[in-house]
């Protein structure tokens, strides 16, 4: 299985995913044209791989600003993760937010609510 | 799994099957009341993801919202702290082209001054008056101020000085424009000026100096006089371009000279003479006041009665 590199651009996040260690990273801001075009690749990827292993996955969210298709996309990958983590999988995920943007602190709360994975908050400077 | 344009096929595949159900029911009702629960399921997934959504998406306008304040909130500085910094500038500009001792114009003030003038001049077309628009160039030196200076001290000529200012500007009128030219040198650049206001202002600049009692401190306020010197632009209405202003200029400076030369308190002025409008040519080019009075395109005014006491 390939590793999955996307380079950020303008409108869309750093994305990669590493299946030798299931190190999972998003970060930038996420504001595509068309948001299954750019994350139909990662669900195809992180898919591939709860098939492929019972490996972990440590996924690390460090977006900015992301629109309203992206946050349907985000919503996907946790029920990706939450699905794996039913079967056995051991999923961790980082969710960063700078100090003081307390509207993607929430929006980490948000996407937190009701999942059973193990969720960290964490603040950078 | 299969990927399309559309984010939500997974939801849309979910209502499919429904509709499938109800279009071709099951015939045993435990089959119906698994799908019944698939899809109550399914729903409540869409739910729980519609509340997220509606919770995220307004967190990430209420940051627009934060950032688009924050952005005002700058604007409003940056505006305030522009102003400031023109006013600065102004003032900054201002104290460029004024002289600190008189507060009249300096020289750098009247360079960039007169240009427009003169382009103003040159594109107006000649209104109803007799020679059409015009500035009058009028140089006015104090006379003797270097005994002024030696007797009294540099303190007490700058009280003559400002004195000496307070009168031309009394003189003037908002439309004109005056400038330190030099140490003891004032010009005076005046628009709208009718060819007999050179002699009239002249006159009532050299009398009122003459009558005025300087105060400099002593117990007995002293006297001084001047000499002035004038010329008109465009130095022939029919030929506006034949002389430059500075060459009007260098005509009124010339003036003075002899004004000076002819005992000082005293004026002289340059007029054209144009008893016709009949004449095809211009002038020759003028080398000198004196070559000038020699043709029959000027005559002299001043405050001397008779014009064979001007000494060129």
């Amino acid at each position: 299985m390939q590793k999955l590199e996307l380079a950020k651009t303008v409108d869309t996040p750093q994305v990669s995913f590493d299946p030798t260690n299931g190190q999972f990273h998003v970060e930038g801001e996420s504001y595509p044209e068309n948001a299954l075009d750019f994350y139909g690749p990662v669900f195809e990827s992180l898919n591939q791989y709860i098939e492929m292993t019972n490996g972990p996955i440590t996924a690390h969210f460090k977006l900015s600003y992301f629109n309203s298709s992206s946050s349907k996309c985000l919503l996907d990958i946790f029920d990706i993760l939450e699905a794996f983590h039913s079967v056995g999988g051991k999923v961790t995920v980082n969710w960063y937010y700078q100090v003081e943007d307390e509207d993607i602190k929430e929006s980490g709360e948000d996407f937190a609510d009701d999942l059973s994975l193990n969720f960290s908050l964490v603040s950078f400077e | 799994m299969k990927f399309n344009d559309n984010i939500f096929n997974s939801e849309l595949a979910t209502q499919r099957r429904a509709e499938a159900v109800i279009a071709n029911p099951p015939d045993t009702f435990d089959t119906l009341l698994k799908e019944y629960i698939a899809l109550t399921g399914q729903y409540a997934k869409l739910l729980k993801q519609a509340i997220k959504l509606t919770s995220v998406g307004d967190g990430a306008q209420r940051k627009l919202m934060r950032i688009r304040n924050d952005l005002q909130e700058r604007n409003i500085r940056i505006q305030a702290q522009k102003a400031k910094l023109e006013q600065l500038n102004q003032k900054l500009e201002n104290a460029s082209v004024t002289d600190p001792l008189t507060g009249l114009h300096n020289r750098r003030y009247f360079l960039s001054f007169i240009e427009g003038e003169f382009k103003t001049i040159l594109t107006t077309p000649a209104p109803e008056i007799d020679f059409g628009p015009s500035l009058l160039f009028l140089l006015i030196d104090i006379d003797h101020f270097k005994v002024i200076n030696d007797t009294w001290g540099h303190a007490s000529g700058d009280k003559v000085l400002v004195q000496f200012c307070d009168l031309i500007r009394n003189a003037s009128r908002k439309i004109d424009t005056l400038v330190r030219w030099g140490g003891e040198e004032f010009l005076m650049v005046c628009r709208e000026a009718d060819r007999g206001y050179g002699a009239t202002l002249a006159e009532r600049l050299r009398q009122g100096v003459a009558d005025h009692r300087f105060d400099i401190g002593t117990d007995e306020p002293i006297t001084c006089t001047c000499s002035i010197g004038f010329a008109y632009f465009p130095f022939i209405a029919s030929f506006p371009t034949h002389m430059g202003w500075s060459q009007v200029l260098d005509l009124a400076d010339q003036a003075l000279y002899a004004a000076k030369n002819s005992g000082r308190n005293a004026w002289v002025g340059v007029n054209t003479v144009e008893p016709d409008h009949t004449r095809q040519n211009p002038p020759p080019s003028f080398h000198g006041l004196r070559e000038l009075v020699a043709s029959d395109w000027v005559a002299l005014s001043s405050s001397l009665g008779d014009l064979n006491d001007v000494r060129l």
